[in-house]
């Protein structure tokens, strides 16, 4: 299967497309970066794998990703300088991080710690009703647009798929804000 | 706050950084104008960033959990040779010391090079990270591009910029591409991308400025880059400045 099969699977919302990706470059990333960057195996292969996260998020923004091995070692150096620089440690969550810190404390609800944001929003994800689990999904996290979403989820037109969306997304926000 | 799905449509693309120039000027403008829009988008957000989070988390975790149950990688010994240093460590040190002198000499003795030619145009601007004001904090590979071309290796950066552009039709994307070319002295490129750029109002001046530089690149005479450089001089900014000095010095 070629890159290109597997990041349109991942598009497609198929978390093992991630995983073959994952293994396809692992070997020989991993050995390049203990080469070059003068680090451990595991220290290499925590890399690798931030640098896969950060793969994933390219592909679902649907940005053109043409050699895959090239973006990921370069995002590897990155992440190794970046880490020698701030000594932090990981990647993700970094947007909702900065956004923490970036918005009036008077918007953020119960505390300001992403953990529990994160842990709240999965929560709430999790049991709302399936139509709109799979939509926010589709349209958030895949990005996919309004026609695909109606195609996909029997929406005579995009417009209907737009207006299930912003309902759910309004839904979600109010459970959001609101205290538990 | 009555918000709508296609403000937040047009909210999503901005906090992306891929809303067009105009589009995000309104929307600013109307982020500044009223408050409770203002509050609604950042709630909207803050929801969605951490679903984005909580999702990224996910991936994580599902690599996590396959790396462990992968086989350990056996990397291989370095194929560093103490031997070879212990053998030749006076002649190694004998190289070292004249390469010190050299550095010495020629830092002390070189030509006085020009601050307002094309190659130290180029250098300055990555230099002084001008660009990275524009990456977002997530677009690591546009970040690693920026500080590619900061340290010289423009051949690396080029494709990362020229895609960025191709990606999003981004005006900035461009421009980066256009100055890494002229670094990378891939003068014909760096003029159609420069030329592009110089169209574009934000860009336009500063554009202008790199462009006459890669035509003067090409030809130190060059009518067009005399042209541009008299429309920069009367203006009032940095490049009005920088201007003026090019054309006294190449006597226009």
């Amino acid at each position: 299967m070629t890159d290109l099969e597997l990041f349109h699977r991942l598009n497609e919302g198929d978390q093992e497309a991630l995983g073959l990706i994952y293994q396809r470059y692992r070997v020989a990333l991993i050995n390049k970066a203990v080469r070059n960057f003068s680090c451990s195996a595991h220290d290499a292969e925590d890399l690798y794998q931030e640098a896969i996260i950060a793969l994933r998020k390219t592909v679902l923004e649907n940005r053109a990703v043409e050699a895959p091995e090239g973006y990921l070692f370069q995002t590897m150096k990155f992440l190794h300088k970046d880490r020698q620089r701030k000594g932090r440690n990981t990647l993700f969550s970094d947007d909702l991080e900065t956004l923490i810190h970036n918005l009036p404390p008077e918007i953020l609800p119960y505390g300001g710690e992403a953990d529990e944001y994160v842990r709240r929003v999965k929560m709430l994800i999790e049991k709302m009703e399936g139509v709109c689990n799979a939509i926010l999904k589709l349209r958030l996290i895949f990005e996919w647009d309004y026609q695909k979403i109606s195609e996909n989820m029997n929406y005579s037109a995009s417009e209907g798929a737009k207006n299930q969306f912003w309902r759910c997304l309004n839904k979600l926000k109010e459970a959001f804000f609101n205290r538990p | 706050m009555n918000l709508q799905a296609h403000d937040f449509d047009a909210l999503d693309a901005y906090w992306r950084g891929n809303l067009p120039d105009a589009a995000r000027q309104d929307l600013e403008n109307r982020l500044k104008r009223e408050p409770e829009f203002k509050q609604a988008a950042q709630q909207f957000q803050l929801t969605v960033y951490a679903l984005r989070a909580a999702q990224e988390r996910e991936a994580y975790d599902y690599l996590t959990h396959l790396r462990q149950s992968l086989p350990a990688i056996t990397v291989g010994a370095p194929a560093l040779q103490p031997s070879f240093v212990a053998r030749h460590r006076t002649a190694l040190m004998a190289l070292a010391a004249a390469f010190v002198g050299i550095l010495v000499v020629w830092v002390n003795y070189r030509p006085n090079a020009s601050p307002l030619d094309a190659t130290s145009g180029v250098h300055d601007y990555f230099a002084q990270g001008e660009g990275l004001r524009r990456a977002s904090s997530n677009d690591l590979l546009y970040a690693q591009a920026i500080q590619d071309a900061a340290q010289g290796r423009y051949e690396e950066a080029i494709p990362i910029f020229k895609a960025q552009y191709e990606s999003f039709q981004d005006t900035s994307a461009l421009f980066q591409l256009g100055m890494a070319q002229l670094g990378a002295k891939h003068l014909d490129s760096a003029i159609e991308s420069l030329e592009k750029c110089s169209k574009h109002p934000e860009l336009n001046i500063k554009a202008s400025f790199y462009l006459a530089l890669a035509l003067m690149e090409k030809d130190p005479k060059d009518a067009r880059a005399r042209q541009l450089l008299q429309m920069i001089a009367n203006t009032s900014g940095d490049y009005g400045g920088l201007a003026k000095e090019i054309m006294v010095n190449a006597k226009w």
